[in-house]
């Protein structure tokens, strides 16, 4: 049983990390650059030049994986030899900053042959002071300094040998500027320690919309849920109860019916019906900053095309087994005996023709993971799956990745739950 | 010649098996509608050019976005294209013709292409792994596993987002993810078959490996591989219609049930539900259509038992 958990949550990690692998080969092979998608088909070569290499896109695929695995600030800290530490600003943005003796935060940037230090007291006042004795002298008599720009990355200067920078700050567009280092490290804490690093899409920082995001999709797929699985299993007993009648025909044809049609096709026939010809709800889920629950209008529609779609895959899962487990010698013996059908029913025959639904629906987990994919694009709802899908489709990894993450970790971890409720449901696998 | 004698009596057994399909089709009243949507669906896909004045990409600015007319007997979309056309030669992409590239179209629709690509690489690799066994099978069984525990939109995107939009990567796309099942399928029925007396025989005989699997297993495996490909097939046209409707279906121009959905979409609340309904309406017939007939066949021949 523990080999088992064990082997089970061993093929979790194997798996998050092929994704995490195959997304990032992919960022590296797709074709068109991901510095044209952010600043547009007109750049100069420079600036594109510029911008790969302050996001350290110039580094070799291995390093970056690793970099946004398990982040690279440590990397940038051993060089400066100063504790670096990340702080949020009153604004939203992530900023990092080194930590002087007395605690208070300090970045630099570069005038002319001057260093200069921007100090930043506890109490939020702002200082620039001349740093020059921070020069370390390197061969040839050149002087270099390892510190943190204005710009959150680990940067080296070389005094003298000071370049030309384009900066683009989000809003502002492209900025031009002298002063420019001879390295970057651009600072992230990594993956595994909870920064899954910046999306290209809106310059800020992916765990911000991720949790909104995360947040409704969990919103939709609960309400949908907690609808679907008490109709589904009752519906599915009622029509293996009288297989081959009228009703169960009606139910388990009916249920393939919804079941199979694409997630598309149901939510184009519901908005046609419901908001075209009826007029009665909204034909897409404008959410704006709101949180679902506050406009519950807006979720009729998603929630009724994944309810539907997952109610006839369950539905003829609990319908198939009630007719097995009613077919079972200890069922007939049951009625042998004399006892009332209700009490066969729901003492002995329930009990049994649940297990397999309750199991396969979280195996269906993953499933259902698209149908949410597709619902939330087809009613326009700012869940998880449209913002894998815009951010797949804009190639912004740091995104795509950390969505993807997030999803295969439901997946699978869902998966390794069913397996443990099975095996508690089912005795004859405990022992075996 | 015991040979011919063998030969003519699996001949029998084939002629009557076919006649039991068919009596089992006639049977069933579900399996009989799900033959009459698929067969339609065939038939217009076939004959498209031969049922319709229009070609698919024609545009009459001067009508777009029209209702069913007697010109356009389904109407028009946003580009003034006839969408009875458009919906016929985008039948013709899923089920006849792989369009590979402008001038080089393969005969067999994409989404069977999809499910026989897998079926290739997935009974090799079930092949092996149930064959060889040992660590071969170990490594090759975990990595499918890994794959199939990632969500199945997420494979989609990943992989179209890797090898751009065409008809020829949606086939890559959906024999991806169909590979593990299959290879389960098949690696399973090798385990059992490999116990068997002629597969004993063979090796003693000193058959090579490759010839033992692929000429003795194999075709050995062929009826649960049959049934699983059916299903799949109405699977792959899910899948196409899905990735479609994202954009990450066939370029552009060419008429795609799940693109055209998704640029009809826009239109609805205009005023305009014809370009994003009849496509649903096509891509929700066919595969119900499918279901119905694998549903009746498998329903049926369970009652025969």
């Amino acid at each position: 049983m523990i080999v088992f958990i064990l082997r089970r949550f061993f093929l979790l990690l194997l798996t998050m990390i092929l994704v995490s692998l195959a997304v990032f080969i992919i960022a590296e092979s797709s074709p068109g650059n991901i510095a044209k998608n952010v600043l547009g088909a007109f750049i100069s070569p420079e600036q594109e030049a510029a911008f790969i290499r302050q996001n350290g896109l110039d580094q070799p695929m291995y390093v970056r994986y690793l970099h946004w695995i398990a982040g690279n600030d440590w990397i940038a800290e051993k060089k400066i030899g100063i504790p670096l530490k990340r702080i949020t600003t009153e604004e939203g943005f992530e900023e990092w900053w080194a930590v002087k003796d007395d605690g208070s935060l300090i970045r630099w940037k570069v005038d002319g042959d001057d260093l200069v230090a921007i100090n930043l007291t506890p109490d939020g006042e702002k200082t620039e002071y001349v740093d020059n004795d921070r020069w370390k002298t390197i061969e040839d008599g050149k002087q270099e300094f390892w510190g943190i720009d204005r710009q959150n990355h680990a940067v080296r200067w070389v005094k003298g040998e000071i370049e030309t920078m384009f900066v683009f700050v989000m809003g502002k567009g492209w900025m031009e500027s002298s002063g420019g280092p001879k390295d970057y490290i651009p600072l992230k804490k990594g993956f595994v320690r909870g920064d899954p690093g910046i999306s290209f899409r809106t310059g800020r920082p992916v765990n911000k919309s991720l949790w909104t995001r995360l947040r409704n999709s969990v919103v939709l797929a609960g309400t949908a849920f907690v609808i679907v699985m008490p109709l589904a299993l009752l519906l599915g007993l009622i029509a293996g109860l009288q297989e081959g009648s009228l009703k169960d025909r009606f139910l388990s044809v009916g249920g393939m019916m919804f079941s199979v049609v694409p997630e598309f096709a149901t939510g184009i026939f519901l908005t046609l019906i419901f908001s075209v010809w009826l007029g009665w709800l909204p034909g897409a889920a404008v959410l704006g900053t709101a949180a679902p629950w506050e406009k519950p209008l807006m979720l009729i529609l998603p929630v009724l095309t994944l309810t539907l779609i997952e109610l006839g895959y369950i539905l003829r899962i609990t319908r198939a087994s009630m007719v097995e487990v009613m077919k079972a010698p200890y069922i007939r013996t049951a009625f042998l005996k004399g006892l009332p059908y209700k009490k066969v029913v729901f003492k002995h025959a329930v009990k049994n023709a649940l297990i397999a639904p309750i199991t396969v629906i979280m195996l269906h987990v993953n499933w259902l993971l698209g149908g949410i994919v597709i619902v939330e694009v087809v009613f326009g709802y700012p869940g998880l799956g449209a913002y894998l899908l815009e951010s797949a489709l804009y190639k912004d990894f740091n995104a795509l990745e950390a969505g993807a993450m997030i999803m295969v970790l439901v997946a699978v971890g869902t998966q390794l739950v069913a397996d443990i409720i099975y095996t508690f449901l089912n005795p004859r696998i405990r022992y075996a | 010649m015991p040979e011919t004698v063998e030969t003519k009596n699996i001949a029998k057994t084939k002629k009557a098996q076919l006649k039991d399909m068919f009596g089992i089709l006639l049977s069933s009243k579900i399996a009989m509608v799900g033959l009459v949507i698929v067969l339609f669906w065939v038939f217009v896909a076939l004959f498209a050019p031969l049922l319709t004045p229009y070609t698919p990409y024609e545009q009459d600015w001067k009508a777009p976005n029209q209702g069913p007319s007697a010109e356009h007997i389904l109407g028009t979309d946003e580009l003034g294209r006839d969408l009875w056309t458009r919906l016929i030669y985008g039948a013709r992409v899923v089920l006849v013709v792989l369009p590979v590239s402008e001038n080089i179209s393969l005969p067999g629709g994409t989404a069977i292409w999809g499910v026989v690509v897998a079926l290739i690489i997935g009974a090799t690799l079930g092949l092996i792994g149930g064959y060889k066994g040992g660590w071969l099978d170990e490594l090759v069984m975990r990595l499918l596993d890994a794959m199939m525990a990632i969500p199945v939109i997420l494979l989609y995107l990943i992989i179209v987002v890797a090898i751009g939009a065409s008809a020829v990567n949606v086939v890559i796309a959906i024999s991806i993810v169909g590979v593990p099942g299959i290879a389960r399928l098949v690696r399973s029925l090798t385990l059992d078959i490999k116990t068997r007396e002629y597969i004993r025989a063979a090796e003693t005989r000193g058959e090579s490996a490759w010839f033992i699997m692929f000429v003795e297993i194999l075709p050995n495996t062929r009826g649960p591989i049959i049934i699983d490909a059916m299903l799949r097939i109405g699977y792959a046209i899910f899948a196409m219609g899905t990735l479609g409707f994202l954009g990450l279906g066939m370029p552009p121009p060419s008429p795609d049930w799940g693109s055209m959905v998704a640029k009809g979409r826009a239109f609805i609340l205009t005023g305009n539900p014809y370009a994003a309904l009849w496509p649903s309406l096509a891509i929700a017939s066919l595969v119900v259509g499918l279901n119905l007939l694998a549903d009746g066949i498998r329903e049926e021949s369970m009652r025969y038992q």
